[in-house]
Formats: structure tokens, sequence, C-alpha cells
């Protein structure tokens, strides 16, 4: 008896055994300890270890920034999709800039049927700013750096032998994926110590760094909401839609008055005159929704010419009547794109990680939500141009063929014409002065950038121009928008 | 019930006057679509998001003119017999009479929702979505239950005051009652309907059937009136 009751109790044991843990464990790592460096790019990070079974889902933040009173709340989700196999774990990392501490930010880990696994709130509670903070390596993350950021390699515990280095306060925090676990434990160790970096000076790659735009000094947002016509939606003709409407009012009016026959027959070709005109305005209009959307994109690319890379900036304005999404995707080692809180009623915007260079962006739109977004970053662009004897040369190393180009100093404006791919060389005796034309749309794009002191006209000398193209790294997956590209080269 | 059905068609499909009287309906639902669809004025804060729930509403009141209008007497079919008529001078059965009447109204009401079809489905494309079958469903059923009370209210055309108190309470109950705070505004049929459509159209077809019952009793009142005056 004994031993069947010990045979019963060991079956039951038995699936414990067998499968010893099943589901997930989920953490989420909020800032640094909780806390963040307000106004700069945070880390969130989610790390998901499977056991007996595998996990499909997502993972959710939700960023709102805003002030109720002033209805100008914009909301951003970040998003990811999440697929790991059975006994494996795998981290998130999440770059958010934090700057409203009057809104929670939701983390929320979904199953594959949207059920929640996991979701926290955490309120913003301000990192201390005297203290200096980590560094950033990988070159991923370079649209998220900030200005002068310094870039240290933090790449082995052999760096706690070196000699002491520390960052200035104001630095960006930025983390690799892969070193983040090292890195905590560092920067508990870094607190420890009183709040200093210790690095390996001689793996230094700040010669690399490049000047990032986070919080960013050039905001074109503003002026792509100004220039967004609503009256450039493509509706049908509503002449058109009203005179077939009236014939139609008019035919069953005149086929009822004078038509005489059975009664039956009159209901039967009375029936007959409504649904053909059903199905032709139907047929007609069908397609309304999906072309009614408007877009404009206004970037700006101010060449560097000591350094072969380019400072990128983008206001991107969207306006549709009806709710629908609009979706873009870019490259995300090069740009970044966020959501614009100057206006009010703006479209929540989220964010889609789809692999480590691609984000797609998807905007939803509505009768009275304007999609507006400002990006930044920095690109691969190479001109240069130098002046010498009076005659202007413009070595055009990119892609593209620049339209419409102007010198510009104190004198005024020189028009050049086109610079071509390749070497360009302009006398600048055979041009003349002209005035700028304000009253195209290339026109008000340059004036708002000379009235906001972007472009300051004094002393220095510039050579600007314009493409008509998207660029390489942001692909738009909707039609009618409209792509304005200024370049801006300091000779 | 099949004669009377058949009468009834033949005579509002072949009236002159319910011709006219559907072609300035229509034409008026024309109007309304000209000066609220899209086109000319800026597109937010326009009418284009709510063009369906525009359309819908003119569509209503169209609608209930018509009601009014084909059940209350025969003004606008010459040779169409009233209820009344048919109580008195006929030997239908009251089931049929009262019946006959409301499968006629609903047929016409059918066909006559056909032709508004164009402007629904253009309110749908030019517009926000809208949910059609609902509409559909919601005008079915308000304008059916309101015809039993038309059917009624046309047993009592020989005094003129009812018919004139029925008309104001319809307003008072469609207009003055939506201004009311919740949940007293839930008297309103159409305020019910928005907040709870099931409950809104459970509480139309209980109107209904009190005007139908309403209808019985007049038809029987006035059959059992007709019979005493030809025995005498």
């Amino acid at each position: 008896m004994k031993l069947k009751i010990c045979l019963f109790l060991l079956f039951l044991f038995l699936p414990s055994i067998a499968y010893p843990q099943v589901g997930i464990d989920i953490n989420i790592e909020f800032g640094f300890n909780g806390t963040v460096k307000v106004g700069r790019w945070n880390p969130i990070t989610v790390t998901i270890r499977t056991y007996s079974i595998p996990f499909k889902g997502r993972i959710e933040i939700e960023v709102k920034e805003g002030s109720v009173i002033l209805e100008n709340i914009t909301s951003v989700v970040l998003k990811a999709d999440v697929d790991i196999p059975m006994y494996s774990m795998k981290e998130f990392l999440f770059l958010t800039p934090l700057s409203d501490m009057r809104h929670p930010i939701r983390v929320s880990v979904l199953s594959q049927d949207g059920r929640v696994v996991k979701t926290s709130s955490y309120e913003i509670k301000e990192l201390d700013m005297r203290l200096p903070i980590m560094c950033l390596i990988d070159n991923w993350t370079l649209p998220y750096r900030g200005a002068e950021t310094r870039i240290l390699t933090l790449e082995s515990d052999r760096l706690l032998d070196k000699p002491i280095f520390i960052l200035d306060p104001f630095d960006i925090v930025s983390l690799s994926p892969l070193s983040l676990r090292k890195l905590k434990s560092l920067l508990d160790r870094w607190i420890v110590l009183g709040g200093k970096v210790i690095t390996d000076p001689y793996e230094d790659i700040s010669s690399k760094r490049r000047n990032d735009t986070y919080p960013g000094d050039i905001d074109i947002s503003p002026l792509v909401a100004d220039l967004i016509k609503e009256e450039d939606i493509p509706l049908p003709s509503k002449s058109f839609v009203s005179l077939f409407l009236f014939l139609y009012v008019l035919v069953l009016f005149l086929f009822l008055y004078y038509f005489e026959g059975h009664f039956l027959k009159r209901i039967g070709i009375y029936l007959l005159i409504c649904l053909s005109f059903s199905y032709l305005l139907f047929s007609l209009t069908s397609r309304t929704k999906d072309i009614s959307n408007v877009g404009i994109q206004v970037n700006l690319i101010k060449v560097d010419k000591n350094v072969p890379y380019s400072s990128f900036y983008s206001g991107l304005a969207l306006f549709s009547p009806y709710n629908k999404v609009l979706d873009f995707s870019y490259n995300s080692r090069n740009l970044v794109f966020w959501v614009s809180r100057r206006e009010k009623r703006i479209a929540e915007t989220t964010l889609i990680t789809e692999d480590k260079d691609r984000v797609l962006a998807e905007i939803n739109l509505g009768p009275n939500e304007l999609g507006l977004l400002r990006g930044w970053g920095v690109l691969d662009f190479n001109i240069k141009a130098y002046e010498d004897d009076g005659v202007v040369t413009v070595i055009n190393n990119s892609l593209y063929t620049i339209e419409d180009a102007y010198l510009l100093d104190n004198k005024g404006y020189l028009p050049l014409g086109d610079i071509k791919v390749g070497v360009n060389r302009f006398k600048k005796e055979t041009f003349r002065l002209s005035r700028l034309n304000r009253d195209d749309i290339n026109g008000k794009v340059l004036s708002w950038f000379i009235n906001n002191d972007i472009i300051s006209l004094g002393d220095k000398k510039y050579i600007l121009g314009w493409t008509h193209t998207t660029p390489a790294d942001i692909e738009f997956k909707f039609d009618n928008i409209k792509s304005l590209t200024l370049y801006l080269l300091e000779i | 019930m099949f004669t009377i059905v058949w009468k009834d068609l033949e005579s509002r499909i072949n009236s002159l006057e319910f011709t006219k009287f559907w072609g300035v309906s229509l034409f008026i639902l024309f109007l309304v679509f000209v000066v609220v669809a899209p086109g000319y004025q800026r597109v937010i804060n326009s009418f284009i998001p709510k063009l369906f729930i525009v359309m819908a509403i003119s569509e209503f009141f169209v609608f209930l003119a018509f009601t009014t209008a084909v059940t209350m007497g025969n003004s606008l079919a010459g040779k169409e017999k009233t209820i009344r008529d048919l109580a008195i001078g006929s030997n239908f059965s009251i089931f049929s009479i009262v019946f006959g009447k409301l499968v006629a109204f609903f047929i016409h009401l059918l066909i006559l929702l056909a032709s508004v079809i164009p402007f629904n489905l253009l309110a749908l494309n030019i517009g926000i979505d809208g949910d059609i079958m609902s509409f559909l469903s919601i005008l079915i059923v308000v304008n059916l239950s309101l015809a039993c009370w038309g059917y009624f209210i046309s047993t009592l055309r020989e005094k003129i005051f009812p018919i004139i108190l029925f008309w104001i309470s319809i307003i008072m109950l469609l207009v003055f009652t939506a201004r009311l705070s919740y949940p007293l505004n839930l008297i309103n049929p159409l305020t019910l309907i928005y907040y709870s459509q099931r409950s809104g159209l459970i509480y139309y077809l209980f109107v209904g059937l009190l005007g139908m019952a309403l209808t019985f009793w007049r038809v029987v009142h006035l059959r059992r009136i007709a019979h005493e005056e030809r025995s005498e």
C-alpha cells in the first residue's frame, strides 16, 4: 500500500520534473535605476526569458508629452515584435527621449493575440544632473547622440584598471545593447566611485565624433505645418458628383412622372435606375479615402566642408480629412523621427522597429489630426566648394544633381544654375545678382530659414540648391507627398 | 389582405401627387448633399466627416414626412382607401385591413429606400465611415412604429384636434425631450437609440405595438358602428 502511495505521489511530481518551468520572465529596466536624464534619450530595456514554450508577441512603450489644458498632448508608441524560441533570453533596447515629467511612461508586453502579459507604468524621476553619465559605443545610435557627445569605449572589465576620465554632465546617455548589462554593473561601481567614469583613453574614438541634433537647434516642423494645404487633397470634383446626383434625381423624377404602364413595371424600372446610379456613383468615388491625403516634407542638409557627411534636418506634415494610417520607413542608423509638439491636435504616431536599421512610422490621421514630425540625423553626403580668384568650384560627390543653385554672400544672390555630379566651376563675373523669388515654395522655405537665422546672411558665403526627390534613407509608402530638400554648403 | 396591399401600392405608385412629393424630397436631399459635401470649403471643420450623419438625419426627416403623408389620410393618392374607408365601407376582415395597410406601407418604404441608396453610398465614400445597416434598421423600425400611430390617427379623421395634438406630442417627444438632462433625455427614442441601439429599437417596437393595438381597437369600433348604421 505504501509503495502504491509513493508511486502515486511520484507520478504527481513527474510533470514538474519533466517541465520544470512554463511561461516567461519579463524584466523591464527603466532609465537608470528608475531615473532618467530629462530632455535626452534614455534607455528602456525589456528582457524576456522563455522556458519550455516559445513566446511570440510585441513590446509597446507609450510616451506622452504636452499639456491637457493647452490641448497639445502628443502620443508616440514605440513597438517591436518579439519572437523568442524556448529556453532563450533576448534583450530589447528602446532609446526614448523623455522630457515631460507630467505623464507616466507605460511599458507593455503583449502576446500575439493582443493579451497583455505584463504592463508597468513609470513616473519620470529626474536623475541628478550633476552626475556625469555613461556613454555610448555602437554606431547605430548615431542619430540619438547629443551635441558634443563624448564617445568612449567600454568593451571590457579591464576598464576599471585604467585612469579616470570624467564626463561632462550634459553628455547624452546611450547604450549599446550588447554591453548594456556590463554597463549597468559599471554604472553601479561608477556611482560608488563618486560619479567618475573610468575608461580606456587609448580606445577613445572621439575623432569619429559627429555633431548631432537632439534636442536639435533646427526644427522645421512649424514651417511644414504652415505650408501644408488642405486644398491639395485630391477629392472628387464636387461639381461632377453634384451634377451626376442631379441627373439621377431628374431621371428618376421624369421617369415616374411621364412613364405610364403597369405599376409593377414602373417599380421594376425605378429599381433599375436606383441601383444603376448607386453602382456608378459608388464605383466613381470608391477610392476617395485611399488617395485623399496630402503631405509635405522639407529637408535641410547642411554640408560641412571639413567632413564627408552632413547634418540632416527634416520637417514632415501629413493630413487627411479621414481616419486613416499613413506609413513611411526610415534608416534608423542615420536618422530618427519624433513627433513635434508645437501644434494642437497632433496625430498619434507609432514607431515600429522592423530591424536594427529600419523603423516604420505609422501616423494615425483623422479629420482634426495633423501628422507632424521632426527628423534629424547625419547623412553621408560629400560635396565641397571653394572660391579661388573669382571662380567658385563645387565638387559634387553625391548622387544628386542640385537644382537652382545660388551663391549667397553679403551682396546678394548669384544664380549658378544646376550643380551636376562631378566638378562644377562657376565664374562669378559671368553671373548677375538677382532677387529671390519669395512667392514660390522654394522662396518661402528659404525666407523661413533666413528669418529664423538658420541661414545667416553676413560674412559667411553659402551655396544653396534644391532637390525634389525624397532622400534615399526615407521611403514613403503613400502618394501625394511633396518632398523638398535644401542643400546648404558653406564656402 | 393581398388585395389591400396590391391596391394600395398601385394607387400610390401611379399617383402623380406622390411622384411630385417624392421628387421634391429627393431634390431636398440633393441640396443637402451639395451644401455639406466637400469641395470648395476648407476641409478641416467642414462637414466631410459628418456627411453620412447629415445625410442620414435628412433622410430620417424625409421619411418621417413620407410616413405622415401616407398614413394620415389619402391626400397623396386619390384612389387609395384609408383604414377608415375600409373599416366602414368594405367587407375585409379587421386583421386584413390593419396588416394589409402595414404591409403595403412596409413594401412602399423599402421601394423608396432604394432611391436614397446613391446618397448613402456617396456619403459613405466621401465622408467618414457610417453604419448603413444600422441606419436602415433604425429608419425602418421608427417609421413602422410611427406608421402604426399614423393609421390610428387616420381613423380619427373627423376630428382635427386629436391630429394636431398627436403631432405636437410627437414633436415634443423628438425635439424637446432631447434637451433634458440624463437620464430624463432617454424618454426621447432617438437619444435612447444613440445610447443603446437595441434598447431604443425595443422602445420603438413597443410604441408601434401600442399604436397597432389602438388601431385595431378603433377599426373594431368603426366596424361595429358601421354595422349598427347599416342595420338601422
